[in-house]
């Protein structure tokens, strides 16, 4: 779990009004106060205790549990196991004891404890909603990306630009360190590096069943490999990384290439969610490949088409040129008696 | 015997009569009898390749058509004005005079009035070769120099405009049983691969390649006034010129004594 500050969790007017409502039940002389795990106060009934228990704070923090003081006692308010922060309670007419045991005074620790534990459940529920709003924004910008990719990619019939896109977006939200999209050749023998990034694999070529890039454009499955060391069937791509996510790029059953990103920033692993991530990105970017590579051949074949056309009218002008000149009586005079004329030329000189 | 050999191009600006000349004078440096009769009557301009000034010229092509002078007359020889050490060449000019074009355009002349001038220059020059520097296009006078020759050397440039042109007078040169036929593609850049670029004209235009002659700054800067052959000989431009000139004279024939 990643470490929260108590204060972004619950709000400190809500806390002082919980803390002077417990402190009621202590004596007159008593108070509450919440200090957090950088050991600051969060909030007070009726003011800190003077002098700070700082050792005893410390201590809970350090995961002593309970401590008690001189005068009161500490006690740790924990979400999900962990300390985040201390509760401490005093009342000055219990008369200290030097023994930890002796120390607990019997009304303040349970009611310390209460109080802690019901703080407690309120800071785990404001993190779980936390982590479900996060999550929800998450998903949000996830169906973000994946809708203005397609709306991109859709005006897009450049396939370096749609390689570019979707690697950069790719890396962006998995935070990949590394990354390449590798596409199928035309004769579809080898995986062709269509764009690369922090690798320097422009254009390089690989046969189309090495390693696992080549596995996930067989088999039309992903992988996702945190730990490389442990994996006996790498290839050329995959020898220097530590974990990997390979993705391939799928139209209907037809795989058109692999979208390969390797290590996380921070030495995080990859998770299934940025699998799903990865996939839904590739489907985007596969129809964009193929749309792209539709409107490629037409092209060529348009190109031939009017290449075609234009010999054809070229041919059908310069017979026309020909028989202009040739169907003339002059030509036909000229025709007949060339030869003789040439004939003529040498017979004479 | 005297050979007939048009050097053509479809279209104007192919570099057809600095070919002519630089040719004319090969062959004449091979130790032959050469005439070069500028038949461009409409655009004349092979003598300023020779170095002939207009104020040299006293009759031209233009006189002999119109009956003026006998076409002997016409005929200068710049062999001394060029240096050359062996074989003769002569100039037929046409003439540069605005009225006398302007006549041309007008009304014409007689094409076979052409055709007894080029037996006579042969006949009374003693030519070998008689090269035929004539109009770009496809008008009758061109027509009949196409029609007697012996060779015909056609010129085109690696140019879309050229290519179609191109394919109209080879078609017609064929209709004339034209004996032999060659192409010059001048002005071809030097980067470009000469070999695939011969294969695939050959292969268009059914046509075998005489000379692939490259683009060069130091022809251009000539600016037509002097033979490059003469000024540059070991240029690459000069040495493919020659190997167009053995090309056309063919392997057995050599100069009579």
């Amino acid at each position: 779990m990643e470490a929260i500050a108590l204060r972004k969790l619950l709000r400190r007017d809500l806390i002082t009004a919980v803390l002077a409502d417990f402190a009621r039940l202590l004596p007159s002389s008593g108070s509450l106060c919440l200090y957090d795990r950088d050991g600051r106060v969060l909030a007070a009934y009726p003011a800190p205790p003077s002098p700070e228990p700082v050792e005893a704070i410390r201590a809970v923090l350090d995961g002593s549990g309970a401590v008690p003081f001189p005068g009161g006692v500490a006690e740790p308010l924990l979400v999900q196991g962990r300390p985040i922060g201390v509760l401490v309670g005093t009342v000055v007419d219990v008369p200290p004891l030097p023994a930890r045991k002796a120390a607990d005074p019997p009304a303040l620790h349970p009611l310390l404890r209460a109080l802690a534990g019901a703080l407690g459940q309120m800071a785990t529920l404001a993190l779980e909603n936390r982590a479900l709003a996060l999550e929800a924004l998450d998903r949000y910008r996830e169906l973000n990306l994946i809708y203005r990719m397609q709306t991109e990619l859709g005006a897009e019939l450049d396939p370096d630009q749609i390689a570019t896109r979707v690697l950069a977006e790719s890396m962006r939200v998995i935070k990949a360190t590394r990354g390449a999209i590798l596409l199928l050749s035309q004769d579809g023998q080898s995986l062709v590096v269509q764009t690369c990034e922090g690798l320097s694999l422009e254009r390089d070529r690989y046969p189309a069943t090495e390693g696992l890039a080549g596995q996930a454009l067989s088999q039309r499955r992903s992988f996702l490999i945190n730990d490389l060391k442990r994996d006996r069937q790498q290839g050329t791509l995959e020898a220097h990384a530590r974990s990997l996510l390979f993705v391939p790029l799928l139209v209907g059953e037809r795989a058109l290439g692999v979208i390969c990103l390797f290590d996380k920033k921070g030495g995080k692993i990859f998770t299934a969610g940025d699998e799903k991530l990865l996939n839904a990105l590739a489907s985007q970017a596969a129809v964009a490949f193929q749309t792209a590579r539709q409107v490629e051949e037409r092209e060529r074949l348009l190109r031939q088409q009017i290449q075609a056309l234009r010999v054809e009218i070229d041919e059908i002008k310069k017979q026309r040129q020909v028989a202009a000149i040739t169907s003339t009586d002059y030509f036909a005079h000229l025709q007949a008696t060339a030869q003789r004329m040439r004939q003529e030329f040498e017979e004479e000189t | 015997m005297a050979r007939l050999i048009s050097f053509h191009s479809f279209r104007g600006g192919t570099g057809k009569s600095n070919i002519t000349a630089n040719v004319a004078t090969a062959v004449a440096q091979a130790g032959y009898r050469v005439g070069v009769v500028d038949t461009d009557i409409q655009s004349p301009g092979i003598h300023t390749i020779f170095r002939l000034d207009e104020g040299q010229i006293h009759r031209t092509l233009n006189d002999y058509l119109w009956g003026r002078c006998a076409a002997e007359e016409t005929a200068y020889d710049v062999s001394r004005r060029l240096g050359l050490q062996t074989g003769r060449l002569f100039l037929v000019p046409s003439s540069m005079d605005m009225w006398d074009i302007s006549r041309v355009l007008h009304e014409g002349y007689d094409a076979r009035q052409l055709r007894d001038g080029f037996k006579t220059l042969i006949r009374t020059l003693d030519l070998d070769y008689l090269l035929i520097d004539t109009h770009p296009g496809l008008n009758e006078e061109t027509l009949l120099s196409i029609a007697i020759s012996h060779i015909l050397v056609v010129i085109l440039r690696p140019d879309a405009q050229d290519y179609q042109g191109t394919s109209v007078t080879l078609e017609v040169a064929r209709k004339l049983s034209v004996p032999r036929i060659y192409l010059v593609l001048n002005k071809v850049l030097p980067d470009l691969d000469a070999r695939a670029l011969q294969r695939v004209v050959e292969e268009r235009y059914r046509t075998p390649i005489g000379a692939i002659l490259p683009l060069c700054e130091e022809l251009v800067r000539l600016g037509s006034e002097g033979v490059f052959l003469l000024q540059q000989p070991n240029h690459p431009f000069s040495q493919r010129i020659r190997e167009l000139a053995e090309t056309i004279l063919g392997p057995a024939e050599s100069p009579q004594p």
